[in-house]
């Protein structure tokens, strides 16, 4: 298995938002700004990694029967604890990200990845699978929080931007976020698209 | 039968070990969460009190129920301020707030501590406004300053009708001029496009907090 191809799988040929088009709720929630993007992405990026190892310990022990029950518990310890240590270490981002910390436990990457990959592949690939998408989950957060912050609100990383300019609160709000998302994914396309020799 | 039986263990198991886990790390951070929160507040009053009074927390009975509010007290000489928090339903959020007045409900300070307001409407009741770009903001030490919205509260009485004005523009953008002719008619700027926002404010202001403050006049 080669490291760099799968950082490549998780930011660009797979990646959770841009390409499987998942968990487009919270991404439109917390993309308004870079810092909570970035802050949300390595949450989840917790979550994550940690759920597929220990979902991949145990994929022989969990009967197949009640394998969603137990994803789900074993995925809302690590959210609660998330939860717990951003309220005593980072108050500031747990009360930007607000409701959508908890939300963390039904995004479906996570259950998603615990699904298709965690519980059927050895404890090694799934840490690998668990960091390369949580990357990919954090970089396309970014890359939309960067587009929305600075047409929104003519700021990135909380300074003003450029001088004189009138943001478009549209940006900020859930349609802009539908908007910055469809073009984005749409240049993702296209690219993709032209490096695989597809004739439109 | 086997198969029911290891399910029902499985699931429990797992189940318990994550309430262990939640429960250690709950127990880790309890007092860390706690001590935040007085940080918050903490944060809040030095803000809304005037510099150099010495602060002490209070309790006052409240007539309509069996509550009581907890509010501090600055002294500076013979002055007396009270701080208090108001929590009033805003557009899509309760937006809690504190503030600090005089004994006669001028107010020395207000400080947004709580809102879940739309973004970039009704949520920039807590906008600070950086006059800093990005280009020469990176690196340097964090800018110190309180948003605009609550620092046009300073001198409003509560014991009058606050009046918001929707045709000046907002308070950042106005001059020494206006400032003071807004101050003359007791009132404050609106939020483009959150008026709701804005009024769930001033309304809190001369509903719940005049009568706050009267409980703590007795």
């Amino acid at each position: 298995m080669m490291i760099g191809q799968e950082i490549k799988r998780g930011i660009i040929d797979e990646n959770p938002i841009l390409v499987l088009a998942l968990g487009l709720c919270p991404s439109l929630a917390v993309s308004t700004s870079v810092q909570n993007g970035f802050g949300m992405g390595m949450a989840a990026t917790f979550v994550l990694t940690c759920s597929n190892v220990i979902i991949s310990l145990l994929r022989k022990v969990i009967p197949d029967k009640v394998r969603i029950p137990c994803f789900i518990v074993i995925i809302a310890m690590f959210v609660t604890i998330v939860q717990l240590v951003l309220k005593a270490y980072l108050p500031a981002l747990d009360k930007q990200l607000g409701i959508f910390v908890p939300l963390i436990v039904v995004n479906c990457i996570i259950l998603g990845r615990a699904e298709a990959y965690a519980s059927r592949n050895n404890v090694f690939k799934s840490l690998i699978d668990g960091l390369v998408m949580g990357v990919g989950f954090t970089f396309a957060l970014c890359i939309l929080s960067v587009i929305r912050e600075i047409l929104g609100s003519n700021k990135l990383l909380g300074f003003k931007f450029v001088p004189g300019f009138q943001p478009m609160t549209v940006f900020i709000l859930a349609p802009g976020g539908f908007f910055t998302i469809a073009f984005v994914m749409g240049v993702v396309r296209y690219i993709g698209n032209r490096k695989r020799g597809v004739r439109r | 039968m086997i198969d029911q039986l290891k399910m029902i263990v499985v699931l429990t198991l797992i189940s318990c070990v994550a309430a262990l886990l939640i429960a250690f790390t709950n127990a880790k951070t309890k007092d860390r969460i706690a001590r935040q929160r007085v940080v918050v507040q903490q944060e809040a009053l030095l803000q809304i009190m005037p510099a150099g009074v010495t602060v002490a927390e209070n309790k006052a009975p409240l007539s309509s129920a069996n509550d009581t509010l907890t509010y501090w007290t600055g002294v500076a000489g013979s002055d007396t301020v009270y701080a208090f928090k108001v929590a009033t339903r805003g557009y899509s959020s309760t937006i809690n707030y504190m503030i600090c007045t005089t004994a006669e409900g001028v107010i020395t300070g207000m400080a947004v501590m709580e809102q879940n307001e739309t973004p970039g409407l009704g949520a920039r009741v807590q906008e600070v406004l950086s006059k800093r770009l990005i280009w020469n903001g990176l690196g340097g030490p964090k800018e110190k300053t309180a948003s605009w919205f609550s620092e046009q509260f300073k001198g409003i009485s509560i014991n009058q009708p606050i009046a918001i004005d929707k045709t000046a523009g907002e308070w950042h953008g106005l001059d020494e001029k206006g400032r003071r002719r807004l101050k003359d008619k007791n009132g404050i700027t609106a939020i483009t496009g959150s008026t709701i926002s804005t009024r769930a404010i001033t309304n809190g202001l001369s509903t719940r907090a005049k009568t706050y403050l009267k409980a703590i006049r007795g």
